[in-house]
């Protein structure tokens, strides 16, 4: 029988085919597991779902380290989502939820839960562990409200008074991020005291950390 | 013993970057090529040696034959060719050990979608338990079911509830809702004190298992879900057949 030789060329083009098809088929395989979110579109559908919540709509951005946060909100929710600035980084993150303030969670003080107020507090550590960030969230639909006043329980922590930011839905919101003092150590008592504030800056209601409807420790991806 | 192995190994000792296989290869197909010619020879009425002579002649010397041949061969498609060989093998010996968790994704979104009942919770106390089907869809393609209940009675003369659920993606390779661990339950308007669930969340699925203690007999919990927009109500038909009163 005869048999036909390939050249070296022509060898070596055979194998780099076969080896792109596999790589490729690596790509599809890791792309399939992990389903990075490359877009901050991507981001968002993901932790929506993720949520199990209707679609959200962009409130605010901040970037923290090389890290984008969206604000989002619907009639339902407030979400906090990350989302890396690296392409790299973008590779093993599929998309989450920092924190989710729902206003029907009940609260670990439900002799608060008449208060037109729901906060929410993560603490975000660094990549050593350490708390370096901290986020507060809050949502009201007080209709005289306008500014906030967030006293920390622990002097050295951040304070001070914020406005509340209109959004498309039947709440306004406002949020903080602050960067953590360095002696802060994961035990500190990070609660905060919450004042709705009218136009006047008269106190209308307040929510301590025991109302808060979400406490945590996050990271960010 | 061919006529023309000593033409064709001068021919391949001069290729350089060749493989055995290749000039085996090389070796064969010169063969064939001056079999061919003296064949075609020889029915013209050649004789035999003669037609072998001629056709290894008009091949042209083996020296120069060998060096256009070893041209077709040269280094850097050698080294790319056993490159590419290197990365196609690492690239499939990952890909075997990738293959497995889309392979489990699939398995355990047929659990939770199917046969959710399969799932052990390797729990001894677990009574055993009765099928439900409450589900519910979810925004953003996720599933909450109810798939599961059983009862029995514990040391102080009430009963123990044990509720089984699972929140799955709609996609197998999707993350999942943890929509499952969330439940609350209540009977006659009055909230049941309910332990933290015990969940097992893997693929595009999350299973909870709860346990409400202490419960009257005859009791019909309701178990809700009011989360992030979602307000879900059903009724627990638990088997109180199972247990005497």
């Amino acid at each position: 029988m005869k048999r036909h030789c390939f050249t070296g060329k022509q060898r070596a083009f055979l194998w780099s085919g076969l080896a792109l098809l596999a790589l490729l088929l690596l790509a599809a395989l890791y792309l399939l597991s992990n389903r990075p979110a490359f877009t901050p579109a991507q981001t968002i559908r993901e932790a929506e779902r993720r949520e199990a919540t209707q679609q959200t709509t962009l409130l605010d951005t901040v970037s923290m380290d090389d890290t984008d946060l969206f604000l989002l909100g619907n009639q339902d929710v407030l979400m906090v989502v990350p989302f890396p600035q690296h392409v790299l980084s973008r590779l093993g993150y599929a998309g989450h939820s920092l924190l989710t303030l729902d206003p029907d969670q009940p609260l670990y003080d439900q002799g608060q839960e008449g208060v037109p107020l729901r906060c929410a507090q993560l603490i975000l550590d660094g990549e050593d562990n350490v708390p370096r960030f901290q986020l507060l969230v809050g949502i009201t639909d007080q209709p005289e409200a306008v500014t906030v006043t967030l006293a920390p329980e622990n002097g050295t922590l951040w304070s001070g008074t914020v406005p509340l930011e209109e959004s498309p839905f039947a709440y306004r919101y406002f949020w903080v991020w602050a960067d953590l003092p360095p002696q802060v150590e994961a035990e500190t008592n990070t609660d905060y005291t919450v004042t709705l504030l009218d136009e006047a800056g008269q106190p209308l209601d307040q929510l301590t950390g025991d109302g808060f409807s979400l406490w945590g420790h996050g990271r960010l991806p | 013993m061919t006529p023309y192995r000593d033409y064709t190994q001068a021919v391949c000792a001069c290729l350089r970057h060749a493989t055995a296989k290749e000039k085996q290869a090389v070796a064969q197909e010169l063969q064939d090529h001056l079999d061919d010619h003296a064949a075609a020879l020889v029915e013209a009425g050649w004789d035999p040696e003669q037609a072998q002579a001629h056709a290894l002649e008009a091949m042209g010397e083996a020296q120069e034959v060998g060096q256009a041949l070893d041209r077709e061969f040269p280094l850097r498609w050698w080294m790319l060719s056993r490159v590419a060989g290197c990365v196609l093998l690492i690239a499939l010996l990952l890909a075997v050990s990738w293959l497995r968790e889309p392979v489990m994704d699939l398995y355990f979104y047929h659990q939770a979608k199917q046969d959710p009942l399969s799932f052990d919770w390797h729990r001894e106390e677990l009574p055993a338990l009765t099928p439900l089907d409450l589900q519910a869809a979810l925004p953003g393609g996720t599933t909450l079911s109810v798939y599961a209940m059983g009862v029995t009675e514990n040391d102080t003369g009430s009963y123990d509830a044990y509720v089984c659920a699972v929140s799955y993606s709609e996609d197998p390779f999707h993350f999942p809702s943890d929509a499952a661990q969330y439940l609350t339950f209540s009977a006659g308007g009055e909230m049941i004190f309910s332990y933290s669930p015990t969940s097992d969340t893997q693929g595009c699925r999350c299973f909870a298992l709860y346990r409400l203690p202490e419960l009257s007999w005859g009791v019909v919990p309701t178990a809700q879900l009011a989360r992030n927009g979602t307000h879900i109500t059903w009724e627990i038909p638990l088997p109180w057949q199972e247990v005497s009163p």
